[in-house]
């Protein structure tokens, strides 16, 4: 059994506006993710891989469809039981400014999860392990009394991953964690992540909408459209031969950075964005 | 390319400096560069190495703290525009250079219809432009960008737009008065792949369609390597190198290069992290 089992998930959301249509924004999703793996989900915006991110996390609860981490059903955990599984399963958001306290120091954020899950380890062993999960991230110790709003982007988004790793989760969700990094940046971002995988065998759900990232750090990849994943494949296999018209669409709109190797952009039949513009979207 | 085509626009040591409460900061320090007709120029970099402020530099599009200064910004047509004075840039903006930015609904007036925007462009820079007569000319630009049936969308606000569609509105309007030169700042940065796909086909296909030219700025290499002819790599406020895409997408000589281009993750290879 894989340490992340989600079955047939449900998600449906109000409509936003009355009269409108309920956006159903998972439909019955299936997924694994194995110890020490990188499964990645791609789609475009509305595809529901932010939701499923979320869901695998219950950060939001599902309709129905099943979530099990380690042999645990998530989606029925009582409150309780609940906040104790969270050290097990944590999460890296895109915007780190955003999800990091203004107010709180550097040191402050990352300990939270300790204060939180083991809180009889005492004050003295959570700030030595603060330091040392600052130091594994790549954080300078000095960095630990300053707020978020004195670091870079990058920075920021170390003291995300710090705050995410310190309680030795065995499954991190990564939705969009290097979207808003500058490309240098970003990489050093990556290699941090694939080096710590390596070294603890974390399961990693890695939402993105880049494909030279998710082609890079995944070994299998999901491709949602619509609420549904249309297509699970090895990530070379998915690369080298698409199985799905939507996984076609979007390998074709990939830009290669090397201006030897040139995809044309192919629509396929199936696909909104199309449709929204030969219709006028004034909806 | 062309390889005697005509340059549209020769800009030579362009400098920005802004004056914030912390001091005066030199985001642009000094950069050359040239476009020639029916050519994509691609400016490309990182947050912060002075990419937008230096076509906002030539357009004079800076806030007041800030100066720009440059031996001369030669705009075919125009002469050199570097001392023109804000009524003067007003007669080039729209009709001699379009501006695509990156955000279509802060380029687009919330509270106009998309109707009125067209009208109120043209009405600026031609007199006695009835309404009719931009309606049909509006018409005809959504039609050109791709939207079919572009009724609903004259009649609607900006806010009913998805982002691809705004930005397809923004493209219309700045190649209304049919500009020699477009300037594009991250005209897909924030776009879904597959529409991103959509625009930059679109920008493109009119660019070599009309003879124009245009200078694309992006922080994205893929932009550059499959839109571009040529790119300028800015780092730190200044261009570290430029040539044809091939040239440097293919063998970068400059090691900012080098490690810019190291940095985009490719399958099977380790990634060249800068310490």
């Amino acid at each position: 059994m894989s340490l992340v089992e989600i079955t047939d998930v449900v998600k449906t959301f109000a409509a936003r506006q009355r009269g409108g249509d309920p956006v159903r924004a998972l439909r019955g999703v299936s997924l694994q993710v194995n110890e020490g793996e990188t499964v990645a989900i791609i789609g475009e915006s509305g595809s529901g891989k932010s939701t499923l991110g979320k869901a695998a996390l219950r950060l939001i609860d599902v309709d129905s469809g099943s979530i099990r981490i380690d042999g645990d059903e998530i989606t029925t955990l009582e409150t309780r039981a609940l906040r104790a599984k969270r050290a097990d399963m944590q999460v890296v958001f895109q915007e780190p400014f955003e999800s990091l306290n203004p107010r709180l120091a550097i040191g402050a954020i990352i300990a939270e999860p300790l204060q939180i899950h083991r809180p009889e380890l005492g004050t003295t062993e959570i700030r030595k392990q603060v330091l040392q999960v600052m130091d594994k991230v790549g954080l300078p110790a000095a960095q630990a009394s300053r707020l978020p709003g004195e670091l870079s982007g990058g920075q920021q988004q170390r003291v995300g991953i710090a705050r995410a790793i310190i309680s030795r989760p065995r499954f991190l969700v990564l939705d969009e964690p290097t979207s808003s990094l500058d490309l240098s940046i970003r990489a050093q971002v990556l290699a941090l992540l694939a080096e710590l995988q390596e070294e603890s065998r974390m399961a990693y759900l890695f939402v993105s909408h880049d494909m030279h990232t998710v082609e890079w750090i995944s070994d299998r990849i999901a491709v949602m459209y619509l609420g549904e994943i249309v297509e699970t494949a090895p990530t070379r296999q998915l690369f080298d031969n698409p199985g799905h018209a939507y996984t076609r669409t979007l390998l074709s709109a990939r830009l290669s950075a090397d201006p030897r190797e040139r995809h044309a952009y192919k629509a396929f039949a199936g696909d909104t964005t199309v449709r929204q513009v030969s219709t006028g979207d004034a909806s | 390319m062309n390889s005697v085509a005509e340059t549209i626009l020769d800009v030579r040591n362009l400098a920005v400096s802004i004056a914030t409460p912390d001091g005066v900061v030199n985001p642009v320090k000094g950069v050359d560069l040239t476009v020639r007709k029916g050519e994509i120029v691609g400016v490309v970099g990182e947050s912060g190495c002075g990419k937008s402020t230096t076509i906002k530099g030539v357009l004079k599009l800076l806030g007041p703290n800030s100066t720009v200064t440059a031996d001369k910004i030669e705009l075919a047509g125009h002469g050199d525009i570097s001392g023109f004075k804000p009524r003067q840039m007003n007669t080039i903006r729209g009709r001699a250079v379009g501006f695509v930015a990156q955000n279509p609904f802060g380029s687009l007036n919330p509270i106009y219809t998309i109707e009125r925007q067209f009208y109120e462009l043209q009405k600026a820079h031609r007199t006695g432009v009835s309404k009719r007569e931009s309606r049909e000319i509006a018409r005809d630009m959504l039609n050109g960008v791709g939207i079919v049936g572009p009724e609903r969308v004259l009649n609607g606000y900006a806010h009913q737009l998805s982002g691809g569609m705004a930005q397809r509105v923004v493209i219309a309007l700045a190649t209304t008065l049919s500009p020699k030169l477009l300037f594009a700042d991250e005209p897909t940065t924030g776009l879904d792949a597959t529409v991103q796909a959509q625009i930059l086909d679109l920008i493109t296909g009119l660019v070599a369609d009309e003879g124009r030219s245009m200078l694309l700025v992006t922080h994205d290499l893929g932009v550059i390597a499959q839109y571009c002819q040529r790119v300028v790599v800015m780092y730190g406020g200044e261009v570290v190198e430029q040539g044809s895409v091939m040239d440097v997408m293919v063998s970068p000589q400059h090691s900012y290069t080098q490690q810019l281009i190291g940095s985009v993750p490719k399958s099977g290879e380790k990634l060249n992290v800068a310490r």
